[in-house]
């Protein structure tokens, strides 16, 4: 699986420890999910977090340089309920396990 | 950013879900927010108006639409949204004094959450403090 803009351009989706689904929510909405989703992934798992909002692209990537959170990369996917999808991927902060 | 200071006077409901997500966006995003709210912003913020939809000018003659919108986005609830964004982490969130005695609101006219205090405190300690200050 191919991802861009990230520090990982390929990874093994089947080490995803937590799907995040944000579609049909704005911005704000869907980093308040993540940041929740987040608090349960274990320290360096990665999180998958689907999107209809096109500025997840930039927002998600942002969120984890002021958090710690590695941004892996995200890709695009034809949907058809919602035209397109962002769908990211982030591996959570080494030293904050899940609670 | 780690901090962040807020003073909201304008008293929409499409100005104040624009304060709201915006703190929201920035809890989650581990900064502390804390918000004054002032002049009109008390005068909506109060229980019996909080959740009366009162747009902007500008959307006259698209209320109707807008607030269907904002239901379908889940942003027409002013006190939930601020109340999750209250548990979302370090938030707080103040009423001014001096127009809370200009408004004829009293403390418990509030919507659940709002804290009364004076100008110069948030002056002299939120603002001061905060790594960036915005106006709405």
């Amino acid at each position: 699986m191919e991802l861009v803009d990230g520090e990982e351009p390929r990874l093994d989706e089947a080490a995803v420890a937590a799907v995040v689904d944000c579609r049909g929510m704005l911005c704000a909405q869907g980093i308040l999910r993540l940041m929740r989703a987040m608090l349960g992934v274990p320290a360096s798992g990665v999180a998958k977090v689907i999107s209809t909002d096109p500025a997840a692209e930039h927002d998600y990537p942002a969120w984890c340089r002021n958090t710690g959170h590695h941004f892996l990369g995200h890709r695009r996917e034809p949907d058809p309920q919602w035209g397109s999808l962002v769908v990211s991927f982030i591996r959570k902060r080494t030293d904050q396990a899940a609670s | 950013m780690k901090s962040l200071a807020i003073i909201a006077s304008r008293g929409s409901s499409n100005s104040l879900v624009q304060v709201a997500t915006l703190i929201l966006a920035a809890v989650a995003s581990e900064v502390a927010v804390r918000v004054f709210f002032r002049d009109e912003a008390v005068w909506k913020l109060t229980k019996a108006r909080a959740h009366e939809l009162s747009l902007s000018e500008i959307y006259r003659g698209q209320e109707a639409e807008v607030a269907a919108r904002l239901a379908a986005q889940g942003l027409d609830d002013l006190p939930r949204l601020l109340r999750e964004a209250r548990e979302a982490g370090d938030v707080r969130l103040y009423a001014c004094s001096s127009s809370m005695a200009i408004c004829g609101v009293r403390p418990e006219d509030l919507i659940e959450g709002l804290e009364v205090r004076g100008l110069t405190a948030f002056l002299l300690e939120d603002i001061a403090s905060a790594d960036r200050v915005l106006t709405f």
